[in-house]
């Protein structure tokens, strides 16, 4: 971590059920979190115990990412509901701001691949769910 | 002892990340949701820093920042402002704050800029170590509305130098900021008595004994003529 403090800076691009959840359980355990959507009723998802700021803003200006000082950031999530927007984001958050911690969402695990190579971690709410469904039936043999 | 903080905002999260954060750190905090509960709060207990919203519901921050630099003009107020309201925060440090933290604020960007202000006053109180640095670190007090210490630091620099002209005529501009009118014009003339030529505590005396009295035009330093 190159930070000296416990808490880290995390900033999450996409306030919807995903982004919303993550930020309030990161929320919970200390760290210090920017949550980014183009909403503003999107933050009403978040918890009375949020400790965290939320900017309403189009993440994919390079000067709203700037904005939030994704350039400290510990870490950069994409998770709004769109890949591409996504990809995009996680991009602009390693190769032009230089976040070493970057993740995005993607609902098409076929580009995976691709965009590891790009040092952009990948999460696939699909391919998760599909091996815990196998796991499941796995267990029932 | 712990350091206490008082921390000026409308939002819960804000408030939340900030108490979070200050007391990890060992300081002691106390919330206030908007101006009124923050006036009423200060004039409660001591505060070592406060940390103040500029946009809030109600008196907002600007209103709070002056009238509590107006009641404690030492207060060490740090204004948070939304990001790119340069403008509006350098105001702020014309009425007196100490510094301000655009949002949204990294955990670490808090901590360095409170250590910052913490040590800043450390090493300009040591640095003092005779007429001139007193002098110069009282102007600076000045500037910045700590008139207290302002105050103190004179005194210093007379203990320095007691035939010095110079702290006289601040300490009369001090007396006038109080509205102490006689005490101011006992100091421009003991200005006046140890440096006859020394043009601002000439100025300064001249428009205090004008029948229509004015604050206007007060002269701190040569430079000012």
């Amino acid at each position: 971590m190159k930070k000296k403090s416990s808490s880290r800076y995390i900033v999450i691009v996409g306030c919807g059920r995903l982004g919303s959840h993550l930020a309030n359980e990161l929320s919970l355990g200390g760290d210090s979190l920017v949550v980014i959507d183009r909403r503003e009723d999107a933050f009403s998802k978040l918890d009375e115990s949020f400790s965290g700021f939320t900017l309403e803003a189009d993440a994919t200006e390079l000067d709203e990412m700037r904005k939030a000082k994704v350039e400290q950031a510990d870490i950069f999530v994409a998770v709004t509901n769109d890949d591409n927007t996504n990809i995009m984001l996680a991009q602009m958050a390693k190769s032009i701001l230089g976040v070493e911690k970057v993740i995005a969402r993607l609902f098409d695990p076929s580009r995976q691949r691709t965009y590891e190579e790009l040092g952009i971690e990948t999460i696939s709410p699909m391919v998760l769910s599909a091996r815990a469904f196998k796991r499941s039936i796995d267990q029932g043999r | 002892m712990a350091k206490r903080f008082l921390v000026i905002d409308d939002e819960k999260n804000i408030r939340l990340m900030l108490r979070q954060l200050l007391e990890s750190e060992g300081y002691l905090v106390n919330v206030a949701v908007n101006g009124e509960e923050a006036l009423e709060a200060y004039g409660k207990a001591h505060y070592d820093m406060v940390m103040l919203d500029l946009k809030m519901p109600g008196i907002d921050g600007m209103e709070v920042l002056r009238r509590l630099k107006e009641e404690d003009p030492e207060a060490r107020i740090i204004m948070m402002t939304a990001y790119g309201n340069v403008e509006r925060a350098v105001e702020a440090m014309k009425l007196g704050a100490v510094d301000f933290l655009s949002k949204p604020f990294t955990p670490d960007e808090i901590r360095t800029l409170i250590d910052e202000i913490f040590n800043r006053s450390q090493i300009e109180k040591e640095k003092i170590s005779g007429y001139r640095e007193a002098l110069a670190y009282a102007k600076k007090c000045l500037t910045e509305k700590r008139y207290q210490e302002a105050r103190a630091s004179l005194e210093k620099a007379l203990q320095f130098n007691v035939d010095a002209a110079e702290p006289h005529n601040l300490l009369g501009v001090l007396n006038e900021y109080a509205d102490d009118l006689d005490g101011a014009r006992k100091h421009y003339r003991a200005a006046m008595a140890l440096d006859p030529t020394m043009a601002p505590a000439r100025q300064n005396l001249e428009r205090l004994t004008k029948l229509r009295y004015s604050k206007e035009g007060i002269v701190i330093d040569e430079e000012e003529e």
